[in-house]
């Protein structure tokens, strides 16, 4: 596939270079707008492609790019001065934009909103402050002869689009991206950022989008407040549509093949060509959502996922580090590598919680909860409906922050720690409806669970043949194995302290006790500490060294199994009698 | 006074687009991004029919409106498509091939239409345009009588309920599918209602719908989704901030300094800490127990 890839992209270039031999000058300057349009899409493609981040306002950045050529030649500021502060500009903008919509849960209605007032606001300056753009006539920019501006335009294309390639569509931070746009829950919970990921590519997108305003400008000729406007914003959404996301040569072909087209068609049936585009992205998004390109890859890749990881990715995270894991009786040890201070009361503990308090509204979910795990220990927290053990696992893990009380991962206060840097401190996580990147392979998950890993750890030998399994993406797994392969990423990750929410749900009777096990087996192993929520007590009896039962936000009773049983407490909260 | 009456007039009109878009918003979970585009067409209605008496004109957009806005819901918002995102695209493609159907049958020059009601009224000493008064008018009670619908009938109750738990309501007998219909039809019905009662007062010309879609989005994004009250409220207060703004300052600074000041709050909003300090602000003003 790569290879046929990268002889594709040998003819392409061939072609391209050798394309002002054979074709007329209107030809040659078509497709020198094309190219222009072509990186412009390729910029579209990079935020709402790799990074999921949709933008219907991507011209605010391509009018940076070209405006600061124009202003550059009518003030006389030297272009490189003018072309820097355009690229801090669209960078800068980029990111405003976008930690401001990535900060909201569902992202795709803030962002829609910013990229259009944004793009709005530009149009209307360049409109209005007329002393400096001449307001809605815009500024004329020198050109040359028309095979010099091709060529320049085809180097700087192949230049940024190289360099992006090379840096964030292959490199592991794109292996980071794909994950934390698909699945920024997993993403996260492999101890990726999936916040400064997907921005950082927001904000290279926006830089792509300058550069190509500003290859645009001698294109053209004239810049105005149009180059802002929402229908070039529009136009580069539905080349995109058409190429296909998340691929480059989908990108730059849609976008060089409609450009051509209404140049060709003329002026007189402008309105019609838009009117039909129109018509064709309603219909590309509904029937075929994946565009040309997308139309290609599954032509060529049969029932293989059309979603893999850049091979950059399987380069491990840890190796050469350390061994894995500490025995049950090794002191932790701390990030710088020293080992941690002397044990104090609840230091040598995997995870000390002190007087936890979570409120939802009125709702009181936890009251108080104090809890210590150690190393090597299996601790199963049981309690009726509405108790509060998915909250306290999601507090632990860091998906949501107590209103009080004190948390400590291997004796570090980890109270304000992001959900990524806790898993580098040693969590891993299993949801209760199991959390994989769908689209990737089972290998392609688990290499992405090794990517981040603090250490390099072998998996058991029942999990082995997940590793090499690059046949199917893993949405295409039934529930039981794509709950194998969870659990595979989170061993895969190397974590020292394993939170499970009902690691047997859904599974037949047998597989349950045999997953217990398993997990029973780990915790001797790898010394690593084990919280666990379940409600089915024969899986807790196989697995549990402590019970920990939780009632109305409090622990009722904590200890064996069979102490639990006795317990009057207990009897009361589960069955309402003394 | 004055600007009090310009903050009814614009509020009217923020009013009408950003109730239409929640409700839309409430029972499709889909931002419908044609919304502006739909008032423009409410606008044109009302520009070419000069044959009949405004009034008609109005109310002819609306029924025109009716099937087509049902012929979008069921034949592109219908399909299980696999994200909202998909389904807000092709409201996009559609707000898209709205304006240039109406750029290749009107060209892109503005058009005004004269106000039905002209002159001038007296209100507490203060003259002020008369059909602007009415529009207003108009344009509130429309919107407070959708809100009575909402939250005093059971239809209103129904498409709350849909709005909050689709699965639920379909468990306890409601065909959400209706609902869905019947809301998307509604709520355009506000943006058409909107363009064309507001036409007299705005350049009627294909790319208008951007300008409402701004604010209204705005007022969207400050509004709880499924609460429809609050979406009226957040609309009323971007209006206020836009008439104050530019009765202050020119054009082009009120306009950057609107965006300015909306996009700060939301982005302080976003923070953290700021959400911190209000959840503890809140905490302080109502004392609960405290551990």
């Amino acid at each position: 596939m790569s290879r046929r890839a990268a002889a594709a992209t040998a003819l392409l270039l061939l072609a391209l270079a050798a394309a002002p031999f054979g074709l007329s000058a209107f030809a040659v300057a078509t497709l020198t707008l094309g190219l222009c349009y072509a990186l412009f899409t390729y910029g579209l493609d990079l935020a709402w492609g790799r990074a999921g981040l949709l933008s219907v306002g991507h011209a605010a950045f391509f009018g940076c790019g070209a405006y600061a050529v124009a202003l550059s030649e009518e003030h006389d500021v030297p272009l490189a001065l003018a072309l820097v502060v355009a690229l801090a500009a669209a960078t800068g903008l980029a990111l405003i934009v976008v930690r401001i919509g990535l900060a909201s849960g569902i992202p795709d209605a803030p962002l829609i909103l910013l990229t259009l007032g944004v793009s709005l606001l530009l149009q209307k300056a360049a409109t209005t402050l007329t002393p400096l753009t001449n307001g809605t006539n815009g500024l004329t920019v020198s050109t040359s002869d028309v095979v010099t501006t091709y060529y320049r335009t085809l180097a700087a294309v192949v230049v940024v689009v190289g360099l992006c390639t090379w840096l964030i569509v292959r490199s592991r931070f794109g292996a980071r991206l794909t994950a934390a746009a698909r699945n920024p829950e997993r993403a996260a919970q492999s101890g990726i950022d999936t916040v400064r990921v997907r921005s950082a590519a927001f904000a290279a997108s926006g830089a792509v989008s300058a550069v190509a305003g500003a290859l645009y400008a001698p294109v053209a000729g004239l810049v105005s407040p149009s180059v802002f406007g929402l229908g070039l914003s529009t136009s580069v959404l539905v080349w995109l549509a058409l190429g296909g996301r998340e691929s480059t040569l989908g990108a730059l072909l849609g976008a060089v093949a409609l450009t051509t087209g209404q140049q060709l068609l003329g002026t007189a049936w402008q309105g019609w060509y838009v009117l039909g585009l129109a018509a064709l992205f309603v219909l590309l998004v509904q029937v075929v959502p994946g565009g040309l390109a997308g139309l290609v890859r599954t032509w060529l890749s049969g029932g293989a996922p059309k979603v893999t990881l850049p091979p950059s990715a399987s380069r491990g995270g840890g190796s050469g580090a350390p061994p894995a894991f500490q025995g049950a009786e090794a002191p932790p040890v701390s990030r710088g590598g020293r080992p941690a201070t002397p044990p104090e009361a609840g230091r040598d503990a995997a995870l000390s919680l002190r007087g936890i308090a979570k409120s939802f509204g009125p709702v009181r979910v936890l009251d108080g909860v104090d809890l210590d795990l150690r190393p090597g220990r299996c601790v199963c927290l049981i309690g009726p409906n509405g108790a509060g053990k998915s909250t306290l696992l999601a507090i632990v893990a860091g998906q949501l922050a107590p209103d009080a009380g004190t948390l400590r991962i291997f004796g570090r206060d980890a109270s304000g720690v992001p959900v990524h840097r806790r898993v580098r401190m040693g969590v891993g996580r299993m949801f209760q409806i199991p959390s994989v990147v769908t689209e990737l392979s089972p290998a392609d998950n688990i290499r992405l669970a090794r990517m981040e890993a603090p250490a390099r750890a072998e998996l058991p030998e029942e999990y082995r043949d997940l590793v090499t399994d690059d046949a199917a993406a893993a949405g295409a797994l039934p529930l039981a194995d794509r709950r194998r392969l969870e659990l595979a990423m989170v061993l895969a990750g190397a974590p020292r302290l394993v939170l499970l929410d009902e690691p047997a749900a859904g599974m037949g009777r047998q597989d349950a006790l045999r997953l217990a096990r398993e997990l029973r087996q780990i915790t001797v192993r790898t010394g690593c500490a084990m919280l666990v929520v379940e409600h089915d007590m024969e899986i807790v009896r196989e697995l549990a060294d402590d019970v920990v039962v939780l009632h109305g936000g409090r622990i009722i009773a904590h200890g064996a199994m069979d102490e639990i049983v006795a317990d009057t407490a207990v009897r009361e909260a589960y069955l309402g009698v003394g | 006074m004055d600007v009090l009456l310009a903050i009814l007039s614009q509020f009217g009109l923020y009013g009408l687009l950003t109730l239409g878009v929640a409700i839309i918003f409430a029972a499709l979970r889909v931002v419908n991004l044609a919304q502006g585009d739909l008032a423009m067409t409410g606008a044109y209605v009302a520009v070419t029919a000069t044959t009949v008496a405004f009034g008609w004109r109005v109310l002819l957009a609306l029924a025109l409106c009716v099937l087509p806005l049902l012929a979008i819901e069921r034949v592109l918002l219908r399909r299980p498509l696999a994200d909202g995102l998909a389904t807000m695209l092709v409201t996009w493609g559609v707000g898209m091939a709205l304006r240039q159907g109406a750029e290749l049958l009107f060209t892109s020059t503005s058009r005004t239409v004269a106000a039905p009601a002209g002159g001038t009224v007296e209100l507490l000493g203060t003259p002020y345009p008369a059909y602007r008064l009415v529009s207003g008018l108009v344009a509130v009670a429309v919107i407070a009588g959708v809100l009575l619908v909402a939250y005093r009938t059971g239809w209103g109750l129904t498409m709350r309920a849909v709005a909050d738990n689709p699965t639920m309501a379909a468990l306890l007998g409601t065909d959400p599918r209706r609902m869905r219909s019947a809301a998307f039809v509604i709520g355009g019905m506000l943006a058409v209602l909107a363009g064309a009662l507001y036409s007299p007062l705005l350049a009627v010309n294909p790319t208008m719908g951007f300008g409402l879609l701004v604010p209204m989005f705005f007022a969207l994004l400050f509004s709880r989704p499924g609460a429809l009250g609050t979406a009226v409220t957040a609309a009323l207060l971007v209006a206020a901030l836009a008439v104050l703004l530019r009765t202050w300052l020119t054009d082009t600074l009120a306009d950057a300094l609107f965006y300015i000041v909306i996009i700060g709050t939301a982005a302080l909003r976003s923070r953290s800490h700021v959400r911190r300090l209000l959840s503890w602000s809140r905490r302080i003003l109502s004392p609960a127990r405290s551990s």
